[in-house]
């Protein structure tokens, strides 16, 4: 999927705004937003469009709690009665007291008789240039050892050059995860343990390599593009 | 609704952490807002919770409201919109469709009158464009929080169907409304 197509920049604004977009595309969406302007700009052309819809509602005061709640959560109230009591040091220990104890009973309940349910958490990185403009996005998750990569507006490779993928673990050398097509979308095959370390890593690098990679086995071209891998 | 100088005069002093603007301002949008999460989250006490987080947002990001982009309360509308969509999809079992099944009707039309604003009167006639199903899809979908695949069983027409009435009305609305 091209999101430089103004089409299609278009057409996920609005179905964003009006609730179509749902799902990892919705969540791939938001992310784009917070690095594309344009898009921004678009979606929120599309809020002033559709709005009016909401006037036809029949207002609905919400109860007086709301607002009381609002004013706490952000500090513009003392603490009530109650809430002191909840907060107080004493009742806590207590029931931490308490639920170490359940739960101890609860761990060996789970250890003995279920089965482990996986979650697949979704994680992203949009990897941009200098200008921090949108290039590539990256999706991964925790239990598919792979990583989708989208092209979004990555510049034209030079003649005999290649891009290459870096993960940047926390304290270790660059490790390549493969290479970046500018024009085509790709699927980066990796191993298991490369697939979590690159989730923990504190960052993706992009460099400019000669056609088929670097020799070494660390980036030897400039580093042009990076990004961080987040959940979404 | 709210006078649109007002909201925005209110807004701006939000911005400068004024809390009496904000409380002004809360007391003049929310019941609007209020019935917007509603209508997407259904339940009472998850709309309170949507209005809670979405003021919060205001409060903290107010200072992000560009006046010449649009009007106070499609920013804040959208807020609440989008916070109560991300609630609704996190936990589908808060909806109950039956309840609202004799509720499709209303989304047919708009009723507007003379009294209502000039972008409503104009987004009312660029609807009337549209097909009857179609028109119904874009209300359903902006009013309740619809995704396409819930479209195609509330309107029982098949999925491909209405992922391009969604998308044909929409270019449709913006062309016409950009005329």
């Amino acid at each position: 999927m091209n999101y430089n197509h103004p089409e299609l920049r278009e057409r996920l604004a609005s179905e964003y705004v009006l609730g179509t977009l749902h799902g990892l595309a919705r969540k791939r969406f938001q992310m784009l937003m917070r690095y594309d302007v344009g898009l921004r700009a678009l979606v929120s052309e599309w809020e002033q469009r559709l709005a009016p819809v909401n006037d036809k509602l029949t207002p609905i005061t919400p109860p007086k709690r709301v607002w009381k709640k609002i004013e706490q959560r952000l500090g513009f109230v003392e603490e009530s009665g109650l809430t002191r009591f909840w907060n107080h040091l004493g009742i806590w220990r207590s029931l931490a007291s308490l639920g170490s104890v359940l739960s101890i009973i609860l761990a060996v309940y789970l250890v003995l008789f279920i089965k482990p349910v996986i979650t697949v958490n979704q994680y992203v990185a949009v990897i941009t240039n200098e200008q921090q403009q949108a290039s590539w996005m990256i999706t991964l998750d925790n239990v598919h050892p792979k990583a989708e990569v989208r092209v979004l507006n990555a510049q034209a490779l030079p003649a005999g050059k290649d891009f290459e993928l870096w993960m940047l673990p926390e304290k270790q050398q660059p490790v390549s995860l493969g290479l970046l097509s500018a024009s085509q979308n790709r699927t980066l095959t990796l191993s298991s343990h490369l697939a979590l370390e690159v989730l923990k890593a504190k960052g993706l690098a992009v460099s400019l390599e000669p056609s088929g990679g670097s020799m070494t086995g660390l980036p030897t071209g400039p580093v042009l593009y990076q990004g961080k891998v987040q959940p979404i | 609704m709210q006078d649109a100088e007002q909201l925005n005069h209110l807004l701006s002093l939000t911005a400068l952490k004024d809390r009496e603007a904000f409380s002004s301002l809360y007391q003049l949008t929310s019941a609007n807002l209020f019935a917007i999460a509603m209508r997407i989250v259904k339940k009472e006490s998850v709309a309170e919770d949507v209005l809670q987080d979405a003021f919060i947002s205001v409060w903290n990001k107010a200072g992000d409201f560009n006046s010449n982009k649009g009007s106070v309360m499609a920013w804040m509308s959208s807020i609440v919109r989008y916070r109560s969509l991300d609630i609704l999809r996190r936990n589908k079992t808060n909806v109950d469709y039956q309840q609202n099944e004799d509720e499709i009707n209303e989304f047919t039309e708009l009723n507007v009158s003379s009294l209502d604003s000039e972008t409503l009167l104009t987004l009312k006639e660029c609807l009337d464009l549209l097909e009857k199903d179609q028109r119904k899809s874009i209300l359903l979908s902006f009013y309740e929080g619809l995704t396409h695949a819930e479209l195609a069983s509330r309107l029982s027409k098949p999925l491909g169907t209405v992922k391009s009435w969604i998308r044909r009305s929409l270019l449709q609305v913006r062309k016409c409304i950009e005329q």
